[in-house]
């Protein structure tokens, strides 16, 4: 236990930790190179960049959206995914990891707050979790992947949360393995799935502004259904 | 699939090739000539489903059918995309149950059928939290339909007729064009007492106006109108009768049609040698071109406005005086999408109706959060859609209407106008829809026509 325990801080995170950042890397180029060739092409190569900065902030702090539609969803998936992106980095526990594994030194978070948004997040994911299972919609247009990262994210934040508890009902290694292993499973999944957003989220405003514009090196004809004839 | 109704778009001529391979081959080209395959493979992974987008919609809040949510409408097109041209669907990554799937379920009438249950209102767009334009991929997707020839009866005809026929989408002929403007003056002094000029093919003005043309025809108050308030301002404007038309149809489903209607506008400019190309009251013709003069090349030193912006100038520098008292209903503003999301037009028309009316109310909501009245994105254009439009894209429309109260509706667009008439027939609301120069005109009419009446300008 010991052994596989050390394996799975040791290396096995490292593996996860290159895989994630070597994964979104790939797919923040594989978005920005095209988006850029596609600029470069453009014939009008203007870009509303106060537009598109009041609506990424728009976003960043979404009020009036949720004032505009279901408050109790957006306030929602907003804490949790302030809890999803500050527990897994500045915990204090986690930030041991990060200074032993790839020497990073951060801030750790005061054991208490830690513990609210890891409950807020577990909370937020259940919720997520049941509302796309009972809404009859969403649960029509839901996926496979929806369904298994949100289980990912319950069950590696589960495990950590109950790890260091008095109540754990198992060991605390075997316990601590769940959730390293879990967690090391939802790095590597970032960017094969969709929560690849965390980094296509900002540009995807800007690419369909891109996408939008009319390609310099085209001549634009219109072949009318009327006059078509046999087609090439 | 099954569904209650059926509404289709009917093509103009028998589709040749329905297979999903002429599809496929379709939108290749389409994706090799243009940029989409930038904003396609992001989206591709970024939806999580929240479903924003249903609530945004006016079609799925009046039908509630699963294929109305904006997701699902455009899920189709992106998967398609995802894999068979997404940079990782060749290859190790490629997968063939699921390319196998996609053959197998393909079905190229539901598809022109669901596209063309979107009034490209962009109103889903502007509450994704992902960014995901809908809009912009059902317009690709109805790209790639008029690619394989596929484009409704009533906007491939108009189209047809503006780019390789007479030169406009309704078919006037010039000599009908010259007849509306010279009536256009008379009635201008028979209606509102005043004496202007409506100045045909006039070499080097400053302001070249292209009206929608349909308005020659249905809407001459908001003819009369920017005549008036371009000779009260005093701008040297003309109007050309040989290319007469805004409308561009292009922004609905195809960017070669919409460049070359654009070019016929620039070439028209070029030819009367004025400066300032002004768009009239319509919002689609406000979008292409405030929105592609750019792409055009051969449009710079040519400036590019709509006559909101032109008539709202005027009022902040006192220009004009309308007398408010003149319009004292309660008049309810409709904010056209493509003018108020797509051009970020707002104030302009507000400003207008402040100063020429007296008890003017907003909708609610309204700006750039605005409801499609449900004629948006051609659905206005094709006689097939008119039950659709009424019973279903413009319910939510409806009751706005009937929850502001208001005795007139007044919507600064051709296409809103008449799809809040039939709108209002269809529903029988006790309202009337009026355009916004047709208000103004009416808050400058002077008392009773005299052979003594001011002349304008």
């Amino acid at each position: 236990m010991e052994q596989m325990l050390n394996f799975a801080q040791g290396p096995l995170f490292r593996l996860a930790f290159a895989v994630l950042v070597v994964g979104l890397l790939r797919r923040a180029i594989l978005m920005a190179w095209p988006a850029y060739v596609a600029w470069r092409r453009a014939r009008d190569q203007s870009i509303r960049w106060s537009n598109y900065f009041k609506d990424l902030e728009s976003w960043l702090f979404p009020l009036t959206h949720a004032m505009t539609s279901r408050l109790v969803f957006t306030a929602v998936s907003y804490f949790f995914h302030v809890g999803l992106i500050l527990v897994p980095i500045f915990l204090a526990d986690h930030v041991s990891l990060w200074t032993v594994s790839i020497s990073l030194t951060l801030p750790a978070l005061p054991k208490s707050v830690a513990d609210i948004l890891t409950i807020l997040t577990m909370a937020g994911v259940t919720f997520l979790l049941v509302s796309r299972f009972v809404h009859p919609m969403m649960r029509k247009l839901s996926k496979w992947e929806d369904y298994t990262v949100l289980i990912l994210i319950l069950f590696a934040f589960i495990s950590g949360y109950v790890a260091g508890r008095s109540w754990n009902p198992i060991s605390y290694n075997a316990m601590l393995l769940l959730h390293v292993v879990s967690a090391e499973i939802l790095m590597m999944a970032v960017p094969f799935t969709k929560l690849s957003h965390c980094i296509l989220f900002p540009f995807a405003r800007l690419c369909s502004e891109i996408g939008s514009k009319l390609a310099s090196d085209i001549n634009y004809t219109y072949v009318s259904p009327i006059t078509r004839g046999k087609r090439p | 699939m099954s569904h209650k109704n059926h509404y289709l778009p009917r093509p103009m001529k028998p589709v040749e090739d329905e297979s999903f391979d002429a599809f496929l081959q379709a939108m290749e080209k389409v994706l090799q000539e243009g940029n989409y395959g930038v904003p396609l493979s992001i989206f591709a992974d970024l939806c999580t489903g929240c479903l924003r987008c249903a609530d945004q919609c006016q079609v799925f809040q009046a039908s509630g059918e699963a294929r109305d949510v904006p997701h699902s409408r455009t899920e189709e097109v992106i998967r398609i995309y995802r894999e068979f041209f997404h940079p990782r669907a060749n290859g190790w990554f490629s997968r063939r149950k699921q390319q196998q799937d996609i053959r197998e379920q393909f079905n190229l009438r539901d598809l022109n059928e669901n596209l063309y249950r979107c009034t490209l209102c962009r109103r889903c767009t502007e509450e994704c939290p992902m960014g995901i334009d809908h809009r912009l991929v059902a317009r690709f997707g109805r790209q790639v339909l008029s690619e394989m020839g596929i484009v409704p009866q009533n906007m491939g005809g108009s189209t047809h007729e503006q780019i390789f026929g007479i030169g406009n989408t309704s078919a006037f002929p010039r000599p009908a064009i010259i007849d509306a403007l010279e009536f256009l003056e008379e009635d201008t002094y028979d209606t509102y007492g005043l004496k202007c000029t409506f100045p045909q093919d006039k070499e080097g003005a400053e302001y070249l106006i292209f009206h929608p043309v349909s308005d020659y025809m249905m809407e001459a108050e908001t003819l009369m109108g920017i005549g008036i308030v371009m000779d009260l301002i005093g701008h040297d404007w003309s109007v050309s009768t040989y290319y007469a038309d805004a409308i561009n149809y292009g922004l609905f489903f195809d960017d070669g049609a919409l460049m070359m209607v654009l070019d016929k506008m620039v070439q028209e400019t070029k030819r009367l040698k004025a400066k300032k190309v002004v768009i009239g009251e319509c919002g689609h013709a406000t979008r292409s071109a405030l929105g592609y003069w750019k792409s055009h090349f051969e449009s710079e030193g040519i400036e590019i406005m709509s006559i909101l912006q032109v008539t709202a100038e005027a009022l902040r520098q006192g220009k004009l005086s309308p007398k408010r008292e003149k319009n004292p209903q309660k008049i309810v503003l409709h904010d056209p999408c493509n003018i108020v999301r797509g051009c970020g037009i707002i104030t302009p028309q507000r400003e207008i109706l402040e100063a020429c009316s007296m008890d003017y109310v907003e909708m609610k909501p309204n700006g750039v959060k605005n409801y499609c009245g449900g004629g948006g994105g051609s659905i206005v254009i094709c006689e097939d859609l008119e039950p659709f439009r009424n019973q279903v894209a413009g319910k939510v429309k409806a009751d706005q209407i009937k929850v502001s109260g208001a005795e007139m509706v007044c919507a600064p667009c051709a296409n809103c106008k008449k799809m809040l008439r039939e709108l209002v027939d269809h529903h029988k609301l006790p309202v009337t829809v009026i355009g916004l120069h047709d208000l103004l005109a009416k808050s400058l009419m002077v008392e009773a026509p005299q052979d003594t009446a001011p002349t304008a300008a």
